[in-house]
């Protein structure tokens, strides 16, 4: 067949589809967190061990989703436990969706106008930000994950430049010892981990889709693997350039390591401007993945048509985006997003295949 | 009727995003004016500030600190440009006393016609005066939580004035950039301590720990680098200077030397020189019960570049040894000096032993961390030093 | 517990602020499908146009073979226009009346001269008195013995005969012959192969298309033996025909994608069509967007390796332009050379080109981004020179560079025009003093006459004209992005771009592949140009039915 009808994903688009939705808020704010936790510079202890936790519930997805093939969540949870449990579920993954995609802009319009445009309203900044998600996501879930395949590789090799240009200021003392404290600072230090790698459950919605579902499991593990890579430069360049005492302090680690220094003569002295660029891009990738997700689930579930349905989702959205009053109240919307996560991803999946194991329910056995 | 009302549909968005074209957060470079250097002193007013004041410049404040920043670049006429390019100084500096940072860097919006933007802030100079005051960290927290100024700025103190220090009397100089470049010179001297920028800075006096910023004094209109001034960690104020040789040493217990060199004189008087190719410094902690100590040992390859005693040859590898001995004997010399002032003077660790303590025995250090200076004043540090002679340059005799 | 809810309802204002986040992309989802439907007929939606079966049966009114009658019934068609000309004789042989009908200035002289009246009225056949006896000729006689022309045609009424003698070919009308023959084809004045102007290059073939289609056809047919080099025919435009030839590589290309080519090409509706433009805009998806979807070019050469790769060539008789389809965003940026070239300098330039496209797309935008809103991120000594360079310039970034911006454009609009011993002289007064003049007035700063000038060469580095058109119409786009938000402006810019062109298919093939989806196979022949050798696979993304080049 020469015209492609059917929107089916290459497994490099299931990976690329992962890594863009891990790939988000999270790694401006990663070192603080976690330093401000474990109080050791032991965090990349803590993100080795959470990506590998989060590639067993992914992996545990994957492998419920086998069980009802060309279905997504929304679709086969009713089979599981009830139409009316499987909906209430669908809902709460819905409204998880949303509350993401809106801390996503909102986290990225205080960073942009800290650092960017001081002075442009939030909504302005917002408003275009979401226009243009818009027009991608109604393309559907294809295009989406072709432009996640041009948007990820510039990501990494831009973040990786920048990060190797901090090595001026890496000094190897900041992140030792190892284990200095034992291993109770990196178990306390586990969920903060496992919040920055939230958006493998986008698996329950791709899997579907998938042209060869079989290669879901190695699409999670390579797709969890490529953030987790990430997180790991990032933390041991932030900590080993701020030291575990400096990073607290930093409202934006990440962004603040790029400012620590300056390169004469590299055309560009300041780098900052990469790392946001390219950030500002992982940021719209997340918010139109998430869009996607949401507006589907509603699809799904009310049987409605979809288009309708992003539009609409974009107020919500921008509503919800707009209720934290301060960069406290947006720091404490993600911590609560990402703990829900936790229950949601990381607990239900197993209690749904539990009971498909058991109940023998399903397509495929 | 119809087409009418679809084309103002299509035109209508076109024409609100022309409006809205250049507006909010552009400021054109062209009406901006930039600060590259902070100078931050004891508060007191200036005769043009307290005129000013007088007829009627005056809001609620304290004078406690002076901040003096310096402008580029100095807007002039085009022909100043041609003609007068030699006299004309290539900066201004401009003076405000009062108490809060970010006050007194808005109140020069009331003078300077331009908008000042400190992106490009390279460095900030703190007098010892004031550092004995004021906690430096009250002085420096608004600088940290803009987010204009970049934390790649660096920190120095002064010993005189710092406002001093911004003045050059070279034309076509910009003092700031003067002193940023004087850290550069690293590889030639172990005079120049490594830069502290802002975000080392923040994470030091986290971590409350004492340490040293590099001291500048001006004569003149001339600025120049000697010795380090030392900043006490619990209370973030200046309590001592270290002079140019202790900070000489403090490199070599640092292990952070690029470069430099030793002088001493043999037994005739005579001079001797060695230039540092390469230091490698190993601090060994002990701990035994309560007794925390410390051993240094210091390994360093070199090169004999003077021996002013002509009569002896370099090729001979006797005379080397005996060389290496001079050196290693001064060294040595030196690092009694510091760690005689860190520990009975200052009372306080300059020189990393407190990461080594928290590196190679956490657990102790967890014990220790919250008074580390008083402990630190009472272990005992022991060192050996071997210089290794390398070669002799290019000259054999 | 209400009380806390309450305090996070927000204002008035963020609900209206909702509200346009809603309505806005409404409206515009409703004016591009209308634009959509105004402007361009969705092709594939489109059935074939019913122009071919409406043949007009009413007048098919055979030629009855009676000489009187029949010329009369031509006369009375077509004797009106001057250039028609009639030249009435007797064959000799059988003493048959005859007449040719052609049109002066196109038909082929000296074949009726030499060829047809020669034979005709002169020679003496051979077997003469084998016809001689019932003095009757019939058109397989003519045909077989009489007339040493390759090209006959014969027509049977009117409605066939007319066309082909307006386009050129000299009718031959026997008596007691019911079909009129036509002779030969149009021999207009055309010029020789010339190098194509458009797409030079240092090494490779200097022949490029010209208007005749059967002289372009010869050019792709030249390029090697090669027996599956198939040319469909076609006839387009409704009132005034034009041939049109869909060329493909019947044992390489996709045959599901040669068919949607013909459908698409029989939905053609249009009276006239002049150009292979015309057939390009008639035939592509997607009218609202900035990006070409078929590759047009003047070279034989390009065409050829496009049909080995299995896409599909389209000529168009009159225009030295052929398209190729289906198009994607790499093929705009190769040239021909890159292959005649060693692999290292093919590879080399590619990047060059890649880079000057985004210098060509973003320059002006970055400049204005930087200058206007984030003097943060250039280099401190750099911000003092603008600084400094920038005193007395009046306008706003935007502005600065819309003047200039434009004036180039002006510029390189009026060198087309301008008669070739004028051109370079004119374009060097205008780049120079327009540029030197601007900064000396004051108008921009000359850090702005660097960029303007890096665009402009830029885009001219990309080989292929009209891709560098796109990109001249976005650069402007991305201008007017950045002076709204700065940097973050132009990122919103990258993302709308790349999110127009992840979603534009040409032929059902991805617009970017195969940088996306990731065909890794492809990028052998994508930023890297490998060594042939290594070539040895045709694109994936074309699904050829072939896919090894080394049998």
């Amino acid at each position: 067949m020469f015209v492609r009808k059917d929107d089916k994903l290459t497994t490099a688009q299931a990976v690329v589809i992962i890594s863009s939705f891990m790939l988000g808020s999270g790694i401006l704010t990663l070192p603080r967190t976690l330093a401000e936790i474990m109080k050791t510079p032991d965090g990349w202890i803590a993100i080795i061990l959470g990506g590998l936790m989060v590639m067993l519930a992914g992996i545990c997805i994957v492998k419920l989703c086998h069980q009802f093939p060309g279905e997504t969540i929304y679709q086969f949870a009713g089979k599981i436990v009830g139409n009316w449990i499987g909906k209430c579920l669908g809902i709460l993954m819905i409204l998880y969706f949303i509350c993401i995609s809106a801390f996503e802009i909102r986290v990225m319009a205080e960073v942009t106008m800290l650092y960017l445009l001081e002075g442009t309203p939030l909504w302005a900044i917002i408003m275009f930000f979401m226009w243009i998600g818009l027009y991608l996501t109604s393309g559907g879930i294809n295009p989406i994950a072709r432009l996640f395949e041009i948007i990820l590789p510039i990501t990494i090799v831009v973040f990786l430049f920048s990060m190797t240009l901090s090595y001026k200021i890496f000094d190897i003392n900041n992140i030792r010892p190892v284990l200095g404290d034992g291993i109770l600072p990196v178990i306390k230090g586990l969920k903060s981990t496992i919040l920055v790698f939230a958006g493998y459950e986008i698996m329950f919605i791709v899997t579907a889709v998938m042209q060869h579902p079989k290669k879901g499991v190695k699409a999670m593990i390579i797709g969890t693997s490529i953030p987790l890579f990430l997180y790991l430069v990032t933390l041991i360049m932030v900590i080993g350039a701020m030291s575990v005492d400096g990073v607290v302090r930093s409202t934006w680690p990440t962004l603040d390591l790029m400012r620590s220094f300056e390169i004469t003569g590299l055309l560009f002295e300041r780098f900052e401007f990469f790392l946001l660029v390219i950030w500002i891009m992982q940021i719209f990738s997340t918010f139109s993945i998430c869009h996607y997700a949401a507006s589907l689930g509603l699809s799904q579930i009310f049987n409605i048509k979809i288009k309708p349905l992003m539009y609409f989702l974009l107020s919500i959205i921008f509503l919800i985006a707009m209720l934290p009053k301060n960069i406290n109240e947006v720091f404490d919307f993600g911590e609560l997003i990402g703990n829900i996560s936790i229950y949601l991803f990381g607990i239900v999946p197993l209690l749904l295949l539990l009971i498909t194991k058991v109940f023998k329910k399903g397509a495929v056995k | 009727m119809n087409s009418r009302n679809r084309l103002i549909l299509i035109v209508l968005p076109f024409l609100l995003m022309l409006c809205l074209t250049g507006c909010w957060s552009s400021k054109e470079i062209e009406s901006l004016g930039v600060y590259v250097g902070l100078a931050l002193d004891i508060g007191k007013e200036p005769e043009l500030e307290q005129e000013l004041t007088e007829k009627g410049a005056d809001y609620p404040k304290k004078n406690l600190v002076t901040s003096t920043i310096q402008i580029i670049p100095v807007q002039k006429g085009k022909d100043s440009q041609q003609k007068g390019k030699s006299t004309s100084s290539m900066y201004s500096n401009s003076t405000e006393t009062g108490d809060s940072g970010f006050q007194l860097l808005r109140q020069h919006a009331l003078s300077e016609h331009r908008t000042i933007i400190g992106h490009h802030l390279k460095v900030i100079v703190i007098s010892s005066e004031v550092s004995q005051k004021i906690d430096i960290e009250k002085l420096l927290k608004f600088i940290l939580r803009d987010n204009d100024i970049r934390p790649s700025c660096i920190v120095l103190l002064s010993s005189g004035k710092a406002s001093d220090t911004l003045i050059t009397n070279q034309p076509g100089d910009i003092p700031a950039f003067h002193l940023k470049s004087l850290i550069e010179n690293q590889n030639r001297t172990n005079k120049i301590l490594p830069e502290i920028t802002l975000t080392k800075l923040d994470g030091i006096m986290n971590s409350g720990a004492s340490f040293i910023l590099q001291n500048v004094i001006s004569a003149k209109g001339q600025v120049e680098f000697a010795g380090a001034g030392v900043i006490k960690g619990k209370t973030n104020k200046w309590i001592g200077s270290l002079n140019e040789q202790e900070v000489e040493a403090l490199s070599w217990i640092t292990s952070k030397a690029k470069g430099g060199l030793i002088k001493t004189y043999d037994k005739t008087g005579e001079v001797l020189a060695y230039e540092i190719k390469s230091v490698n410094t190993k601090i060994k902690s002990k701990v035994d019960g309560d007794d925390i100590s410390f051993h240094v040992s210091i390994k360093s390859d070199g090169r004999l570049m003077e021996n002013w005693n002509t009569s002896k040859d370099p090729t001979d590898t006797e005379y080397l040894k005996e060389t290496e001995q001079y050196f290693e004997d001064e060294l040595k010399n030196m690092i009694y000096k510091i760690v005689h002032k860190m520990q009975e003077d200052y009372r306080v660790d300059v020189a990393g032993f407190r990461d080594r303590l928290r590196i190679q025995h956490p657990r102790v250090w967890k014990k220790v961390k919250e008074d580390w200076d008083e402990t630190f004043s009472k272990s005992e540090i022991t060192y050996d030093v071997n210089l290794n002679i390398t070669d002799y340059g290019s000259s054999a005799k | 517990m209400w009380h806390t809810i309450v305090t996070y309802i927000p204002d008035w204002k963020v609900f209206l602020q909702a509200l346009v986040i809603l309505i806005v992309p409404i409206v515009i989802y409703f004016v591009s499908g209308k634009l959509q439907s105004i402007l361009g007929t969705q092709i594939w939606q489109a059935t074939p146009s019913e122009n071919k079966s409406k043949v007009k049966e009413e007048a098919s009114s055979d030629f009855k073979g009676e000489f009187e009658a029949d010329l009369a019934a031509i006369k009375q068609r077509i004797a009106q226009n001057s250039d028609v000309h009639f030249r009435e004789f007797t064959i000799k042989s059988v003493g048959k009346r005859a007449a040719i009908i052609y049109i002066e200035g196109l038909y082929d002289k000296e074949l009726v001269d030499t060829q047809v009246l020669k034979s005709l009225m002169i020679d003496d056949i051979v077997e003469i008195e084998h016809l001689s006896y019932d003095s009757k000729i019939t058109k397989k006689h003519l045909m077989n013995k009489m007339l040493p022309i390759s090209e006959i045609k014969e027509a049977l009424n009117l409605e066939e005969l007319v066309p082909d003698i307006l386009m050129g070919s000299t009718a031959l009308l026997v008596d007691g012959i019911p079909e009129v023959l036509l002779l030969g084809t149009a021999k207009g004045k055309s010029r020789g192969i010339q190098e194509p102007l458009s797409e030079g290059v240092l090494r490779g073939p200097r022949e490029g298309f010209t208007e005749i289609l059967s002289e372009n056809t010869a050019l792709l047919r030249r390029h090697g033996k090669n027996e599956s080099l198939q040319l469909t025919k076609f006839e387009v435009g409704s009132r005034v025909k034009r041939d049109l030839i869909v060329a493909y590589m019947s044992d390489i290309a996709n045959s599901e994608l040669v068919e949607e080519v013909k459908r698409r090409i029989e939905t053609i509706n249009l009276d006239y069509i002049a150009e292979s433009g015309y057939v390009e805009q008639l035939i592509e998806e997607d009218t609202l967007s900035p990006f070409q979807q078929a590759q047009n070019t003047e070279r034989p050469d390009r065409v050829i390796s496009s049909l080995l790769e299995g896409r599909v060539g389209i000529l168009l008789d009159g225009s030295p332009f052929a398209l190729i389809v289906p198009v994607t965003f790499n093929m705009l940026l190769q040239s021909p050379e890159d292959y005649y070239e060693r692999w290292v300098p093919g590879t080399l330039l590619r990047m060059l080109r890649y880079m000057a496209t985004f210098f060509a797309l973003f320059a002006p935008a970055l400049y204005i981004s930087f200058i206007s809103f984030q003097p943060g991120l250039i280099p401190t000594k750099l911000v003092v020179t603008i600084i400094e360079a920038r005193q007395g310039v009046p306008f706003p970034s935007l502005i600065e560079a819309l003047i200039m911006e434009i004036s180039i454009e002006i510029l390189r609009e009026a060198g087309v025009r301008l008669p070739k011993p004028i051109g370079p002289a004119m374009g060097i007064v205008g780049g120079l003093i327009i540029g030197d003049a601007a900064v000396n007035a004051g108008i921009v700063s000359p850090f702005l006459v660097i960029v303007v000038a890096v665009t402009a060469i830029s885009s001219f580095a990309i080989p292929t004209y009209s891709a560098g058109i796109t990109l001249r119409i976005l650069r402007f786009v991305a201008m007017f992005c950045a002076a709204m938000f700065g940097i973050y402006g132009t990122v919103l810019f990258f993302l709308l771009l790349f999110s127009h062109l992840v979603k534009l298919k040409c032929f059902g093939v991805p617009y970017l592949s195969p940088a996306t989806p990731y065909r890794i196979k492809d990028w052998k022949d994508f930023i890297f140009r490998m060594p042939i050798g290594v070539m040895k696979l045709r694109p994936i993304m074309m699904k050829t039915k072939d896919s090894d080049r080394k049998k």
